[in-house]
């Protein structure tokens, strides 16, 4: 460990030397990072931007052609309408329950799952890998309905089991992905560990897991937003309104003839803002992460 | 990289195989453990039984599903309420947003609620399947009478002859809907009469600018969808014979199709298209009709409410018919709202107590009158606390709603199958890669099959 | 002898730990599976034997459904547009999340919020994306004809014509690929910066240092990438069910957005034939495990891990 230590004090102080003297040339390059990246940004903004705009925007303007680029008067009460129009606070505590619970899940089984099938060499483990990656091929209409049938006989149905519990026992495809970043951790790490006699548990707790931050955050933050998202789960399982999450309330807006576009649109906004929050600050972690995988 | 060997792969293989064999029964018979209404508390205890049955005197609760969504539900949520108001021994707790799919997971999946309202043509698929209640001991116990719904509509709920649900409400296609500026600027004064006519009214009122763009367009067939129902009612068409067999090529069908195709003769193909794809988004304030940019449109009741009043921008007219068949005029076709019964229903007696509360001529004006609908009860029709002022612009739909021409696709258990071969063999010929003909004779082809099989 | 076989005892002794040990930890998927995902994959391909309407018991067809498939236009039609979607669609989309990863990796002031805005996309309610789609892609007024307009190229139909729905729906993906850019970040996380200064040293350029250091070392991801995309790729439902709607029929124009999960969907809950769609969902099932299989056996050329000797 303390070999790694090294270089990375060469590297800042090189970085350091680095600074001193930049060039014009290294000016310039800077600057056309970010103007492509100020370009490319612009349209990734666009979808944002047109769901902020609509939102606050008149059933005239949403639809008017030519394109309404800024509209005379801002309809801010669209907010303030959508969130009395349905249990705004209710659906989204629901789904905050909902999400956080599954991260917890995920959190807690994927990565042991997936340390098993990356980093012990059992027999039977590509067998195991084979039968979980066959699950995901599998879509999920021809299965649907006797997964309803395996709740309800549970006496699941109408409840948050269904949207919970599975988390818990870990889903293949975030086990998948923890397996990749597991078995990119060199073996020497673990090595000395397991020669001083550590048991399974201790190493990847205390050291593959420390190391996989950027992962497991990563995994966090994916379980969250496919979570918040989905809208076929819920619709499927929960009877009662009161017990709604975000993503079906959100079609209290939607008519059969008739749409309240300023509200939905509105409702959407609202429904996006948290989790661009907690993006933000996830992939702070990422650079974390880079100073953490330098001192290993 | 050895991950996947062959003996892996034998090994699962085998063990799928030979474990489907054990679980293929059992799927079925689950309908003692459903307990969808009762199961209303927190999840822990969701899997309690349902127990109101030992307790003779009290409320029976019965739940009912609905399509309709919080937009929507007011009317529905009113009417419930009052049924649960002034009925002593049922109550009823109504659940909306149910979509199709999921009343066909819940109630296959052991979870029926009592009674749903769904689209009509889910009710033969349904039905044959085995998944909703037969009426025809309920109607005949009860007495009610089936002669007091409109026929068009209760025709709908009619599978191998027997009735399997009730039409709540109904849409209509009969009408003709215009731009007013639009005629008045081609100096048209009256709506048209006849197909042929309306054909002659679509030419003046279509406008090209000085490079053969469409500017203007008098009327697109297929607009905002291919109407694979609409179009051969009003021809005069036919679906099914009496002996069983389909009739999608028959003669007044496929003239339908080539009266649409006429249009696309006249003003092109790509033209169309490319206009159609300018035209402002449907049902917003930059509806094409509204803007003018299209003049004439196939109207439902529930388009254009506001605008279509005596000074709004939108008339009315009845659809034209074909000059050479008269008795044809008023034609048009229906699309109901279904309720029905699942089979597996717990409380089945009560949810029919509360149909036919649904059917009666006061609901249904107490539901018209503030969901804007047309009803299904020929009585309440011309029931005068419908004729209010404000609820005007729905009176020719109600009177239009009397015409015996009224029709409508014949249900069944391949009713899907056999609207969807509609929907891409017309398609074809309009675009004009086949004929009419040829295409109709691929449905029937196609569609013969399952009629002789289910 | 009994030296070998001492021998051959400590190693069946050690196998055997690392099974224990190895079970202990792939259990929570293990239980899930037996309790939650076995019964329904048991019962669909059970399913996928019989006729079955979703009400009535299954009746045993053998491989009938199977057989019937084969004569099915519909089945190749769906087939063909969701291989279509597949092919044409998921390379370009990865390259394009690297290119992004890599880019948002660099030290750049205002990091943060350049990846945010990266994710955005990603985050927007369908119902608001679609109607922007819908939007850009109109081809009278739409954004995209516009600008082609500009430079001298008359735009296609996008939304109408049966050739243009598809790249219409994979020129949308671009903007979905904000989740793919973030596990690619947290993959780039993992390359030691040791190897880059070491390269530095010795004068490689940029592009030979992504191919020798930084390629190899995430390839694990881009395995995942690969086959997750493959996967979600082949069950592609939402966008078409979406797309399709704008033209008010299943399959959108021509049957050209009917693809493989909207006409197994279509199978199932509209014509109520489960048996049928089961038989489909397995057709499907053995086509993507060929294409994973043929992926994950090549890759033992082109995937490095670090933990492997």
């Amino acid at each position: 460990m303390a070999m790694a230590n090294e270089p990375v004090s060469a590297d800042s102080l090189a970085l350091k030397t680095l600074k001193k003297k930049r060039t014009g040339k290294q000016i310039a390059k800077s600057l056309l990072k970010h103007f492509v990246l100020c370009l490319v940004g612009l349209c990734f903004l666009g979808p944002f931007a047109y769901l902020l705009q609509t939102s606050v925007k008149s059933i005239e303007d949403i639809f008017a052609v030519p394109f309404v680029w800024w509209p005379e008067k801002l309809y801010w009460e669209n907010y303030s309408n959508a969130v009395q129009a349905i249990p705004f606070l209710r659906y989204t505590w629901n789904t905050l329950f909902v999400a956080l619970l599954c991260v917890l899940g995920e959190l807690i089984a994927a990565p042991l799952t997936a340390y098993g099938l990356a980093r012990i060499p059992f027999k039977g483990r590509n067998v195991i890998f084979l039968v979980m990656m066959g699950t995901i091929m599998l879509p999920m209409q021809s299965t649907m309905v006797p997964m309803y049938v395996l709740y309800n006989k549970l006496g699941m149905v109408n409840s948050y089991w269904p949207l919970v519990l599975p988390a818990f026992f870990g889903a293949a495809y975030y086990i998948f992905l923890l397996r990749q970043f597991f078995m990119g951790i060199p073996q020497e790490i673990t090595e000395s560990a397991k020669i001083d006699g550590a048991s399974e548990f201790r190493i990847y707790s205390q050291m593959i897991l420390p190391l996989s931050r950027p992962a497991l955050f990563t995994v966090g933050l994916l379980v969250f937003l496919n979570t918040w998202k989905d809208y076929q789960m819920p619709l499927i399982y929960l009877n009662e309104p009161i017990k709604w999450t975000l993503s079906v309330g959100l079609k209290a807006f939607i008519g059969e003839y008739d749409v309240e576009w300023g509200m939905l649109m509105a409702a959407a906004a609202l429904f996006t803002i948290p989790v661009i929050v907690l993006y933000f600050f996830v992939q702070k972690v990422f650079i974390q992460g880079i100073t953490m995988t330098g001192t290993k | 990289m050895s991950m996947f060997g062959k003996k892996t792969m034998a090994i699962t293989g085998s063990t799928i195989l030979s474990l489907s064999l054990l679980a293929g029964c059992g799927s079925n018979d689950n309908e003692e453990n459903a307990s969808p209404g009762a199961s209303s508390g927190s999840a822990t205890n969701a899997s309690s039984p349902a127990s109101e049955s030992s307790a003779p005197k009290e409320k029976v609760e019965i739940s009912f599903w609905t399509t309709y969504s919080d937009q929507d539900a007011g009317p529905i949520t009113a009417l419930v309420d009052q049924f649960n108001q002034t009925n002593d021994h049922i109550t009823v707790k109504m659940l909306g947003n149910q979509d199709p799919t999921k009343q066909l997971t819940a109630i296959s999946g052991g979870a029926a609620p009592d009674i749903l309202l769904t689209y009509w043509n889910n009710i033969g698929p349904w039905a044959d399947a085995g998944a909703v209640l037969d009426l025809t001991d309920k109607i005949s116990q009860s007495g009610f009478d089936i002669g007091s719904v409109v026929p068009a509509a209760m025709d709908r709920m009619k599978i191998n002859d027997k009735y399997y649900a009730m039409p709540f409400t109904m849409s209509m296609a009969n009408s003709l809907m215009y731009n007013k500026k639009d005629f008045a600027d081609a100096g048209l004064t009256k709506p048209p009469e006849t197909l042929e006519e309306m054909f002659d009214y679509a030419k003046k009122l279509t406008k090209k600018d000085d490079s053969g763009n469409i500017t203007q367009i008098g009327f697109i067939p297929d607009y905002p969808w291919i109407d694979n129902v609409f179009w051969p009612v009003v021809f005069g068409g036919s679906w099914l014979d009496d002996s069983g067999k389909v009739t999608p090529n028959a003669e007044a069908n496929v003239k339908s199709i080539e009266y649409q195709r006429s249009f696309y003769e006249e003003f092109g193909q790509n033209q169309i298209d490319k206009f159609k794809s300018g035209m402002g988004k449907r049902g917003t304030p930059q509806d094409p009709l509204l803007t003018g940019q299209l003049a004439m449109y196939i109207g439902w009741e529930y388009n254009f409410m506001p605008e279509r009043g005596e000074d709004g921008p939108i008339g009315v007219a009845a659809f034209p018919y074909p000059a050479d068949r008269p008795e044809l005029k008023g034609s048009g076709m229906v699309s109901p709202r279904a309720v029905f019964i699942p089979q597996k229903a717990k409380h089945a007696d009560e949810a029919w107590e509360f149909m036919q509360y649904l059917m009666t001529t006061d609901a249904q004006v107490k539901y018209s009158l503030e969901a804007h609908v047309i009803p299904t009860i020929t009585a309440a029709l011309s029931d005068e606390r419908l004729m209010v002022e404000e609820n005007k612009t729905m009176w020719e739909f109600y009177e239009r709603a009397k015409s015996e021409n009224l029709n409508g696709f014949p249900n069944s258990a391949y009713i899907n199958e056999y609207l969807q071969a509609l929907t891409e063999e017309t398609e074809k010929a309009l675009k004009g890669t086949i004929s009419a003909q040829e295409a109709m004779d691929n449905v029937a082809k196609k569609i013969q099959p399952l009629a002789d099989g289910k | 002898m009994a030296k070998v076989s001492g021998n051959a005892v400590g190693i069946r002794k050690r196998e055997r730990k690392l099974l224990v040990k190895g079970l202990l930890f792939t259990s929570p998927w293990i239980i899930g599976f037996l309790i939650f995902q076995l019964y329904p994959i048991l019962a669909s391909f059970y399913y996928s034997l019989t006729e079955y309407n979703l009400f009535k018991p299954p009746e045993w067809v053998g491989f009938g459904n199977y057989k019937d498939l084969f004569q099915d236009d519909k089945f190749y039609k769906s087939m063909y547009n969701t291989l279509y979607i597949t092919i044409v669609g998921v390379v370009p989309h990865m390259a394009y999340a690297l290119l992004m990863a890599l880019l948002l990796n660099a030290k750049v002031k205002g990091q943060s919020i350049y990846r945010t805005i990266y994710f955005l996309p990603t985050l927007v309610p369908a119902v608001a994306g679609s109607l922007l789609w819908m939007w850009l892609l109109n081809s009278q007024y739409g954004l995209i004809n516009m600008g082609l307009e500009a430079i001298g190229i008359m735009g296609p139909n996008w939304l109408v014509d049966p050739d243009w729905t598809k790249p219409s729906l994979i020129l949308m993906g671009f903007w979905g690929t904000g989740t793919i850019t973030v596990m690619y970040l947290a993959a780039l996380q993992d390359v030691p910066k040791m190897f880059y200064e070491a390269a530095e040293i010795d004068g490689a350029s940029k592009w030979r240092q992504f191919w020798t250091i930084t390629f190899p070392s995430i390839s694990p991801m881009t395995l995942f990438q690969l086959i997750m995309m493959l996967i979600s790729s082949f069950q592609y439902f939402t966008e078409g069910m979406v797309f399709a709607e704008a033209s008010q029929s299943v399959g959108g124009p021509e049957n050209s957005l009917l693809f493989y999960s909207i006409y197994l969907y279509q199978q199932a809950f509209s014509f109520l034939n489960m048996g049928y769609a089961s038989a489909m969902a397995w057709i499907l099932f053995v086509v993507v495990m060929l294409f994973s299989l043929v992926i994950f056996k090549t890759s033992a050329r082109w995937v490095y891990y670090g933990g492997d000797k």
